[in-house]
């Protein structure tokens, strides 16, 4: 397999199960944190900053945090007594991070833009907790979650610089196309970095072209009557 | 059958709810604002009153102490909101059938039942934002019976509607009152719908309810 056949084959790798990761996760946050009670209002704070990080922080110094934390002396690798460091594990994670605010802050708005009395009318029809998201919160926001879904997998396939801390440029292994890129017009192979840089424009240019044509929103009815 | 005494604060005032229903059909009018529809919430349990008592046949719905609270989804009464509220992801049916589905009610046949006594069933399958005011409202109400609730309560129903509209809605409440045996508290502030539409009046000032007969 050529270079960049095996760039393109590990980039779509990471960013699949980085967006299905980010996806779950930044749906529950995003639920959590557009709900408007006091409880825990200023946990909910810490984590929505925690979350945001990433989209200030240089990637570097995410990267070099995430090695910190997986690496084979760092606590999660004291207390699994695993070392993700520099695997395709690792560039996922890194994926994940730096994708998760843009889920977050779609779900978030997704779910805060629901009209509350649709929730208060599903109570009085006996939905439970459960019931009113998967039946109703969750299928109001699908078009913002896809939306973030899809923004969320674009980030993910032009994550460079916390890959390349956490994961290394390992050919065939962790070498993603933002790193094949790099490295090509480093070495001179300008032929690659060209093929690689019109694969990645034209998928970015879809996924953005998508999100107007599919994140569509229900026709929410608010009638004054 | 129905019987509250409690308080709550809306807007820095406290309001003392003093009620008890015994008949079929209950009007309750008043000025805007004065907290009529405080008290549906109250009644349908997505508001807790701070204090008080609201019971409901041998059932206590709240109570202070010792501390009792059945939340809404246990408490089956149905409510027409001002706003129709329908969901807009679904269609008509499933609009109706979204209260039966959670609670695990299969009676396809009720439902029916339903569509047609509101004049719905040709319009079964239609998404919600393609209706009229008046199929809107009607659906609601047809939503809110689904779940063959205790109680219906309607805040304003015939607002904004015309008034063919607002006549076929209370030849509906009255299908209501005959047919399903459905006790009604409907807030409105046209003394000639409260008339012609229910047993009973009452007029609501600072929280108190004077009755008009």
């Amino acid at each position: 397999m050529n270079n960049w056949q095996s760039a393109i084959k590990v980039s779509i790798f990471i960013s699949f199960w980085a967006t299905l990761v980010t996806a779950a996760l930044g749906t529950c946050i995003g639920y959590h944190l557009a709900k408007k009670s006091t409880k825990y209002h200023h946990l909910k704070r810490l984590l929505e900053t925690i979350v945001m990080l990433p989209m200030v922080l240089p990637p570097s110094i995410v990267g070099y945090i995430l090695l910190i934390i997986i690496g084979k002396n760092g606590p999660l690798g004291q207390l699994f007594n695993l070392n993700i460091a520099f695997t395709i594990w690792a560039a996922i994670l890194a994926a994940v991070v730096v994708s998760m605010p843009l889920m977050v802050q779609n779900a978030k708005s997704a779910f805060r833009e629901i009209n509350p009395i649709f929730t208060k009318i599903s109570m009085t029809l006996g939905a439970n907790p459960k019931q009113r998201f998967w039946k109703l919160h969750l299928p109001l926001a699908a078009p913002r979650l896809l939306s973030g879904i899809i923004l969320s997998f674009a980030r993910a396939l032009g994550e460079f610089g916390a890959t390349l801390m956490v994961a290394g440029n390992i050919p065939g292994r962790t070498q993603s196309i933002p790193l094949a890129i790099y490295f090509s017009v480093e070495s001179g192979d300008l032929k690659t970095a060209n093929l690689l840089t019109v694969v990645v424009l034209s998928i970015s240019f879809i996924a953005l072209w998508s999100i107007n044509k599919l994140s569509k929103p229900h026709h929410e009815e608010v009638d004054h009557a | 059958m129905l019987k509250i005494d409690c308080q709550t604060t809306m807007h820095n005032t406290i309001l003392n709810y003093s009620l008890s229903m015994t008949s079929e059909s209950l009007a309750i009018m008043g000025p805007s604002g004065i907290g009529k529809t405080t008290l549906l919430d109250l009644i349908a349990g997505i508001r807790k009153p701070d204090s008080g008592k609201i019971t409901f046949k041998d059932q206590i719905w709240f109570q202070d102490s010792p501390s009792i609270y059945v939340p809404a989804e246990k408490r089956h009464v149905g409510y027409v909101f001002q706003d129709s509220g329908l969901f807009p992801h679904l269609n008509v049916l499933d609009n109706i059938l979204f209260g039966p589905r959670c609670l695990g009610m299969d009676d396809q046949e009720y439902s029916h039942r339903l569509l047609e006594m509101f004049g719905l069933k040709s319009l079964s399958t239609k998404k919600t934002y393609h209706l009229s005011g008046g199929e809107k409202r009607r659906v609601s109400i047809a939503r809110a019976l689904a779940i063959k609730p205790n109680l219906l309560l309607l805040d304003e129903p015939m607002t904004g509607l015309d008034e063919v509209n607002q006549s076929l809605i209370i030849d509906e409440i009255h299908a209501i009152k005959r047919d399903l045996n459905t006790p009604i508290i409907l807030i409105t502030h046209s003394r000639s719908i409260a008339d012609r539409s229910c047993d009973r009046m009452v007029y609501m000032e600072n929280g108190s309810l004077t009755s008009f007969d």
